[in-house]
């Protein structure tokens, strides 16, 4: 019997518990990040619910705080528009918010454009525009938040 | 380690039988999102790098499916690859389809609508078309090579179902108006509601793992928490995927994350359960 005939079955024989081995280190390498994908995911749900505790707290009678603002002209207007940006600085959301745009010659009103957005979101913006009829050259336009409904 | 089995030629009746279940799949699973009014305005005006986006990352999920629980028993990722584009065409053609007949895919002027609309409802509808075999066929999945298995699999199927019942929602209104009308306690109780519900179904399902030492929580931590945090991904992504989050705040833009999570985590917690 050659030598390498009698190392052969030696060398199989130390080899054979290697696979179980290796099959347990696979295991319990997924095992460990079937763990960790639980704490992590666990971890989220905790400073979501810590989040909106933190909300719950501080918003406890929260309204909307509703305020309009001219915004900067789109770059190429089809027709003379004035942008505008409705902010909800409150903790509560507003449903049909009535904006307008009073058109003023002095103290003379000189027209009125009234919108409906459909929501402000608590702590959001929304962005619009009211059309310019092509007759305001010189007149002064008001931004105006008229009311809301509660949600 | 899957076993490679040689391919079982496939004839044409076959063929005919997998795409008329493919197209009846895309048809159950994409008529909701076809007869919702948001999602015709979303593919007209939905921004369209957001919309090759979820196009784009359709390809691989639609692959991940194909091979898991696709409409035929495949061997190979060339087939899987194969089978998603199959699909894929389906929910295009099919979405298509319907919008021509309810007269909602736009004129042929405005061809950026048409591509809009139909591309938009198509990753729904490819969806069923893939898992028309587990649903109208009652194959459940077993038979056929299934090497995309085990935890990683069951999470990926989870995946998928919060995906196919977020997308269903994410466009609606009510989401938003179910979010605006709740309170940040609203929010918490709905939370625990959720993880709650999304651990009944996996109590409900069993352990499959076939360890026999593993206590009771840990299945809530290796299944329903990774569950429901899934469900809060895909509701995240959903929603500023499809616009829904453009100019919110943070807590608010949280608050409808929840709500949507919640039909989110249920869809997860069945797909374990039924893919």
């Amino acid at each position: 019997m050659s030598p390498r005939r009698t190392a052969a079955p030696a060398t199989a024989a130390r080899r054979r518990p290697a696979a179980p081995r290796q099959a347990a280190i696979a295991r319990s390498r997924t095992e460990w990040l079937e763990w960790a994908l639980g704490a992590v995911s666990g971890l989220i749900v905790l400073a979501l619910v810590a989040y909106l505790a933190f909300e719950g707290v501080t918003d406890a009678r929260a309204v909307p705080d509703l305020e309009i603002a001219a915004a900067p002209p789109a770059a190429a207007p089809a027709r003379p528009e004035l942008r505008f940006t409705l902010a909800n600085r409150g903790g509560r959301a507003a449903t049909a918010v009535a904006v307008s745009m009073t058109l003023k010659d002095g103290p003379r009103i000189a027209g009125v454009s009234r919108l409906t957005v459909d929501q402000v979101p608590p702590r959001s913006t929304v962005t619009g525009a009211f059309l310019v009829p092509p007759d305001a050259a010189g007149l002064t336009p008001v931004l105006t938040v008229e009311g809301y409904l509660d949600p | 380690m899957a076993t490679a089995k040689p391919p079982v030629p496939v004839t044409p009746d076959d063929l005919v039988k997998g795409l008329a279940r493919a197209f009846a799949g895309a048809l159950i699973f994409g008529l909701p999102m076809l007869m919702t009014s948001e999602l015709w305005e979303l593919g007209a005006r939905l921004d369209r790098l957001r919309l090759a986006l979820l196009v784009a990352l359709a390809i691989p999920l639609l692959v991940g499916v194909a091979h898991r629980a696709g409409f035929e028993p495949t061997f190979g990722w060339r087939e899987d690859l194969r089978d998603a584009a199959l699909a894929l065409s389906v929910g295009l053609l099919g979405s298509g389809t319907i919008l021509l007949l309810f007269n909602h895919l736009g004129t042929p002027a405005s061809l950026d609508q048409v591509v809009g609309r139909i591309a938009i409802q198509a990753v729904p509808a490819a969806l069923g078309a893939l898992l028309a075999r587990n649903q109208l066929r009652g194959g459940g999945g077993g038979d056929g090579p299934r090497a995309f298995g085990g935890y990683f699999g069951t999470l990926f199927m989870m995946l998928v179902g919060a995906l196919f019942l977020s997308f269903n929602m994410a466009p609606t209104e009510e989401m938003l108006l179910v979010a605006f009308a709740m309170t940040p306690w609203h929010g918490i109780c709905l939370v625990v509601f959720s993880l709650g519900v999304t651990h009944l179904f996996v109590l409900a399902h069993g352990n499959r793992s076939g360890r026999s030492n593993v206590p009771a929580w840990s299945d809530f931590l290796r299944y329903s928490l990774p569950g429901y945090g899934l469900a809060l991904a895909i509701s995240l992504f959903s929603l500023w995927v499809f616009g829904r989050l453009d100019g919110f705040g943070v807590g608010i833009a949280l608050m409808a994350t929840v709500v949507l999570a919640f039909p989110a985590t249920l869809g997860a917690a069945a797909a374990r359960m039924i893919l």
